[in-house]
């Protein structure tokens, strides 16, 4: 009887595990034989809307000054936008860093400085849009380098009536610090490169990632503003805007430099967070997308129940192992073909944001084709990833929220001045 | 006989040959070879000028400022000379009151030309190089070029060829049947003969043949207002969505932001006060203004003597008809289409961006 049992969920993980292979091997194939759709990436004139970069900053001292002038060089006419630095209870000299910029360019950078109120960058970024009057945000993490031309490619789908978000790329600019940082470039490129512009051409659902990025102010407030209890502001977002009947545009061209964790629990926190996140919004999505709204139709619907699930992967995963080594030991005839299928599909499975062969088309769509010589150093990464996020998966505080006691602040340390390359990148 | 050598040559063998996909990755990790952050971000497409003004600020580097100024010896034309890159180049110094020259050097396909002097040159002729003409130039019929700045006024003859990039400072007129790849621009007007294809063109003004000046969208007369089918329009905020395919009917105005799920048919006289998209083919009659962006998923036709603020985005095929109008010059807009297809007497004010195609209709136009 309990054999049976085992077997049978050993059945399902199996099945889920090749669900999440074809997945994969389909964006892939996508990318590698599909057309590319990127239709707003080169309007470059136009009536361009009023937009407000939102900055949320909490004790970013080392990096917000060469965020702001990044953004001042901007292209965007300069009567057409503002940035708004949202310093939200920094301790160090983030505001002072802000209001001497404030002070130099009086109108161009607004700074909004938070000092009660819900903490976290849902609530910063709620605040700010209630301040604001613009018909676009576009956020941006403290530590990303924009280019000059960004504002203007985020800004451009937005003339679409239809477009509720936009995503752009991010691309690490840390590289030579550690193998981590060279892991998480690959990782990076298979995530963006691939799965997001495979979804984009598939007319499926690329995710808004809560920095590069933009969401117009009526669809925002159409869908009742940042939610203040989300753990990830940024899935959580993307997906009321999806049932609601907006779109979320990814734009492969519009790329951004960021600063990738360097250490490896620093990595793993990072990591944890977002499995937090990630699955409050599958528990409170997932039901919804059962519903199977009919302006979605299945294949979205399908696609956004597996990109919910991405973080649940790693734990079944796990459990798919723990049951195969149980079954094994007990002596229960497990059907070869199904154990052969499991192997194979968990290896194409176990990067769960970017499948090894995904990396690899990545690298090789990107012109970068020496750096692929590290993919076997992934599996380091991914079985990190494993663990952390089933770790993660099953703790207490990933059902915790920020307005209940759960994380507030809780980012990723920056590199940018301290001697690594970060520094010489920017 | 002890059994451990073997053993031992077999878990080394094994190590071996589990270690062997790495030694490529050990490798690269103590000596990297390709750790630069991937050099692509700050590119943009949308510029469309751009490689005219850094091959013009490349040319004031690197062309050495005595030979400049440096007088030409008497019964000569050109100078031949090299860039401070060693790039080998031709000038051609400015000489008033002088006939045009008609030939230049056989070399000069394989030099950067320079010219301050009008050039009538036989047809047939490819340069390989830039040309940098800092007067008014008249290309002959049948002439390649790899890239052409113009500093005046600028003619392409009929069935010409630009394989990189061409710019006027003034007006570009472009001849019957010519192909220009890559990127064309100027910062007057381009006017495009019959049969051109194109990629991407830039310029406050892009006419195709002769049209009459563009003066902006079309003054608002009072119309009804045309009414949504209720029981398949719902609300997207302030957007209206519209299941199915729609209608609007001739000579009514629509007011606010649109998205239809089907198929579009705006007729003629139309006056739509928002911007539009349609999941399906759209269909632009005459005389139609629309006041906002038009955005296809698939094909997307107006007709003639449209008029649309844009920017219009086809993410298939887009024909812009006779008359039709996107943009006015004090509101430059962009115009998309996978495949553009323009009519004798269309205009777009900004940028004309062809993912795949652009052509223009193959009836001879005028004046080129």
């Amino acid at each position: 009887m309990l054999r049976d049992a085992m077997t049978a969920g050993l059945g399902v993980v199996v099945a889920i595990i090749v669900i999440y292979t074809i997945r994969h091997y389909r964006f892939t194939l996508n990318r590698v034989f599909g057309r590319h759709r990127q239709p707003y990436v080169d309007i470059g004139v136009g009536p361009w809307p009023e937009i407000a970069v939102f900055v949320p900053c909490h004790n970013e001292a080392q990096v917000i000054g060469g965020m702001l002038e990044a953004l001042l060089a901007s292209d965007y006419p300069a009567d057409r936008f503002h940035v708004v630095p949202i310093n939200d209870r920094s301790t160090d000299d983030t505001a002072a860093i802000i209001d001497a910029y404030a002070a130099r360019h009086p109108g161009r950078i607004r700074p909004f400085h938070r000092h009660d109120g819900t903490p976290g960058k849902a609530a910063a970024l709620k605040a700010a849009t209630d301040q604001s009057q613009a018909e676009i945000f576009l956020v941006f993490d403290a530590d990303y380098l924009p280019g000059p031309s960004l504002l203007r490619q985020l800004t451009a789908p937005f003339f679409d009536p239809e477009v509720g978000a936009t995503m752009g790329r991010v691309v690490p600019h840390n590289l030579t610090a550690s193998l981590l940082t060279r892991l998480l470039d690959l990782e990076r490129s298979g995530g963006y490169q691939v799965d997001q512009q495979a979804r984009m051409n598939l007319g499926l659902i690329p995710q808004y990632g809560g920095t590069v990025g933009g969401v117009r102010r009526a669809a925002l407030l159409d869908v009742g503003n940042w939610n203040e209890d989300s753990l990830a502001e940024d899935t959580d977002l993307t997906y009321r805007l999806i049932l609601r009947g907006w779109e979320v545009v990814y734009q492969n061209r519009s790329e951004c430099y960021e600063e990738v964790p360097e250490t490896w629990p620093v990595r793993i926190r990072q990591i944890q967070r977002w499995t937090r996140g990630h699955n409050q919004a599958l528990k409170q999505f997932g039901p919804q997308l059962l519903r199977f709204p009919r302006h979605l139709g299945p294949a979205k619907v399908l696609d956004g129940l597996l990109l919910l699930g991405v973080f649940a992967v790693a734990p079944i995963l796990l459990v798919g192992w723990a049951l195969a080594t149980a079954l094994f030991f007990m002596g229960a005839p497990i059907a070869p073909g199904l154990l052969a299928v499991f192997a194979v599909a968990s290896y194409s499975t176990l990067g769960n944001f970017a499948a090894f062969f995904e990396v690899a088309t990545a690298a090789r769509l990107d012109g970068s084709g020496r750096r692929i010589r590290l993919l076997p150093f992934l599996a380091l990464g991914f079985l990190v990833n494993l663990l952390a996020i089933t770790r993660a998966t099953v703790s207490r505080r990933s059902w915790m929220t920020p307005t209940n006691g759960g994380p507030r602040w809780d980012k990723t340390e920056r590199y940018r001045g301290n001697g690594t390359n970060g520094g010489a990148a920017a | 006989m002890s059994p451990l050598p073997g053993l031992l040559a077999l878990v080394a063998i094994t190590l071996a040959w589990v270690a062997l996909p790495l030694l490529p990755a050990i490798r690269e990790l103590l000596a990297p070879t390709d750790v630069a952050p991937l050099d692509m971000v700050g590119r943009d497409n949308a510029d469309i000028g751009r490689f005219a003004r850094h091959f013009r600020e490349y040319l004031r580097g690197a062309v050495p400022r005595d030979l400049e100024t440096a007088p030409i010896a008497d019964g000569h034309d050109f100078v031949e000379m090299r860039l401070s890159d060693g790039t080998p180049c031709l000038m051609v110094p400015a000489a008033p009151g002088q006939p045009a020259i008609r030939s230049l050097p056989r070399a000069a396909d394989r030099q950067v030309v320079i010219t301050d002097r009008s050039l009538e040159l036989e047809s047939g002729q490819v340069f390989r190089h830039e040309f940098w003409c800092r007067v008014s130039y008249r290309g002959a019929a049948d002439t390649g070029y790899r890239a052409v700045l113009g500093e005046r006024r600028l003619w392409l003859g009929p069935r010409s060829t630009v394989y990189r990039w061409v710019h006027a400072v003034d007006a570009l007129e472009v001849g019957d049947d010519t192909t220009l790849h890559g990127r064309t621009s100027s910062d007057g007007v381009v006017r495009l003969g019959g049969g051109v294809r194109f990629e991407r063109i830039g310029a406050p003004l892009i006419v195709v043949g002769d049209r009459a000046p563009v003066t902006g969208p079309p003054p608002a007369t009072p119309l009804p207002a045309f009414a949504l089918p209720p029981e398949r329009t719902s609300a997207l905020g302030a957007v209206r969505r519209v299941e199915g395919d729609l209608v609007i009917t001739g000579g009514t105005q629509l007011d606010g932001d649109l998205v239809v799920a089907g198929a579009l048919t705006i007729e003629k006289g139309v006056r739509v006060r928002g911007s539009i998209k349609a999941h399906g083919a759209v269909l632009v009659g005459a005389a139609v203004v629309v006041e906002g962006s038009l955005v296809g998923r698939t094909d997307i036709t107006i007709g003639a003597d449209a008029w649309l603020r844009g920017p219009v985005i086809a993410e298939g095929m887009l024909s812009l008809g006779g008359g039709a109008t996107v943009g006015d010059p004090a509101a430059p807009t962009t115009v998309l289409g996978r495949e553009v297809r323009l009519t004798d007497g269309s205009a777009v004010c900004g940028h004309l961006v062809s993912g795949e195609r652009g052509s223009t209709a193959t009836q001879p136009a005028h004046g080129t």
